[in-house]
């Protein structure tokens, strides 16, 4: 791939206080590629998010950010969270939230947060207020704030969740546009495999002290095995209920009917993902 | 005309007339954040805790000259500060102590408070002016204190306007941004313990809670957008703390008791209205 290195992630652990969430993760993110994040709940996917975008410190390892193949200091990125992770109480506009973009450099102008909403097909009226709007939509705000602030890294966690067939393909499209126009950099949190392993450059599969990363097309069922800790078709039994796999499911889950048949192999499960870490 | 022309003729009511307009103005450009940012415990607690530095400046002074009052201004300023600093630390960026941690600092705060001033042997009186507040108590100082904080504080708010709304409704992404969220945090908790300190004699510890809470509720719930929510709260603040000074003073009510129930009941009409 002739595309520029824009991430390298070396090593990097995080604990909180004494446990360890995630351990030694190292990949890079490079120009116009999508890298997709796959793993259960709990398995550190936010907290690696959270530490590229500086809001906590990994305990141990290194970020370098690069720019023309030079290193370089942290570059404008845009995290793109759930939307109810944010303050919706608080009666911000679609204007409001597009003319912060380039804060604390300056603001943006009326005309130009309009031409970026263009850019994402949204047509809704500048004053609408964020508390208004879908998830999706919600989602396309804020990637028009990344065209205005000219991100170079898009970090998005789970930004297909609640979203129907149609509206995810129409997510996904807008964030192809987006990193072949701005040659940007995208990092995809999600729990639909499917969509990950379609629209991904490379992947990383990560549970806490377990990571691959690679290529997508080097993927097979026993890293995903490795990664829920459970049999790919137990897996795809989860993907179609559209269920969220969290990374000690089998614990909570004793009593499902699916489960009972692999109730028998959960201690060879976990011993299988233990020994590949 | 009577109830209009008290307000000139006597010196006290024009004071408190003045001073109450200031502190609406004040808890109207903060009150919209503290309710966005979910502060109001942590205002309620802050108000409480100045009743220890009310006691322990009453400890030290006595008289009513304007020496008297910028005494208890600063000693209770720096008090509030000292002791609810922990607190301001603590709720930063989701470490939010448990509400039975804010509980149990203002319940110990203010019974600290009583126990001081009961071992001073000073009147219960002084401290309960400071409890429910006391317009007859303000004086030049009370006056010149709230212009000062409207001059410094209206421009840190106004002129940083974009970034206050982008802290309030995204704090991680501010900080993302570049903006110091921490910065930011502690600059809301020190402009909600000086409106609150500079505020105690008008509406007292207890009331100017409804001061800091009524009119950003009332704002995030009728204005079109955030930039318009400190307006709308400026507004009503104003609005309805001098329509209750005017009732207070026709049926010789207590000021901080009456603007408290007037501002409640006008945002209880306007949602009635609203939903008409």
């Amino acid at each position: 791939m002739d595309t520029q290195k824009l991430l390298t992630v070396n090593n990097v652990s995080f604990s909180y206080e004494s446990e360890e969430v995630i351990s030694k993760v190292s990949f890079e993110v490079h120009q116009k590629e999508i890298l997709g994040i796959l793993g259960p709940n709990g398995g550190g996917k936010s907290t690696l998010l959270k530490c590229i975008v500086g809001l906590l410190k990994p305990s141990h390892g290194s970020l370098t950010f690069w720019n023309n193949g030079k290193q370089t200091k942290r570059p404008p990125l845009v995290y793109i969270p759930q939307k109810d992770s944010m303050n919706i109480s608080y009666p911000m506009t679609i204007e409001e939230i597009l003319r912060g973009a380039r804060i604390p450099e300056g603001t943006v102008s009326r005309e130009e947060s309009e031409n970026a909403l263009k850019k994402v097909g949204l047509e809704k009226a500048m004053d609408t207020k964020l508390g208004a709007l879908s998830g999706g939509e919600f989602q396309r705000v804020l990637l028009g704030k990344a065209y205005l602030n000219n991100a170079q890294l898009v970090l998005m966690d789970e930004p297909t969740k609640g979203l129907d067939g149609v509206g995810q393909d129409k997510l996904l499209e807008i964030i192809h546009n987006f990193k072949e126009e701005k040659q940007a950099g995208i990092i995809l949190v999600e729990h639909n495999i499917g969509q990950v392993l379609r629209h991904s450059d490379r992947l990383l599969c990560l549970n806490r002290n377990y990571h691959w990363h690679n290529h997508r097309d080097m993927i097979d069922k026993k890293i995903l095995e490795s990664t829920y800790h459970c049999e790919f078709e137990h897996l795809l039994i989860h993907e179609n209920k559209g269920d969220i796999l969290s990374h000690d499911h089998h614990q909570l889950h004793r009593n499902c009917s699916h489960h009972e048949d692999s109730n028998s192999d959960n201690e060879n499960d976990k011993v299988k993902g233990e020994k590949k870490e | 005309m009577s109830i209009l022309t008290d307000f000139l003729t006597y010196p006290f009511l024009f004071k408190a007339l003045l001073s109450t307009v200031g502190l609406s103005i004040l808890c109207g450009l903060l009150s919209p954040m503290v309710v966005a940012k979910k502060f109001a415990f942590m205002g309620a607690s802050i108000s409480h805790g100045a009743l220890l530095g009310v006691a322990i400046s009453l400890s030290f002074l006595d008289g009513g000259t304007t020496a008297h009052s910028a005494g208890i201004f600063f000693i209770t300023l720096l008090v509030t500060i000292i002791a609810a600093s922990p607190l301001a630390y603590s709720t930063f960026r989701q470490r939010l102590p448990s509400d039975a941690l804010i509980g149990l600092f203002f319940t110990a705060t203010m019974g600290l408070g009583l126990l001081i001033h009961q071992a001073q042997g000073a009147s219960t009186g002084d401290l309960l002016s400071f409890l429910f507040g006391n317009i007859l108590t303000i004086d030049y100082f009370d006056l010149g204190l709230l212009a000062v904080l409207i001059v410094i504080i209206t421009p840190v708010i106004l002129l940083f306007k974009n970034q206050w709304m982008l802290f309030i409704f995204d704090e991680e992404a501010a900080a993302i941004q570049g903006l110091s969220s921490f910065r930011y945090h502690l600059s809301l908790f020190l402009m909600l313990t000086l409106i609150i300190v500079a505020g105690l004699k008008v509406s007292g510890v207890i009331l100017i809670n409804s001061f800091l809470l009524v009119p950003g509720i009332y704002a995030l719930k009728f204005a079109p957008n955030a930039s318009s929510t400190f307006r709308y709260a400026i507004l009503f603040s104003t609005f309805t703390s001098l329509t209750a000074l005017i009732l207070a003073n026709s049926f010789d009510l207590p000021t901080g008791a009456t603007i408290a129930v007037t501002q409640v009941a006008t945002y209880i009409l306007s949602i009635v209205m609203y939903r008409k």
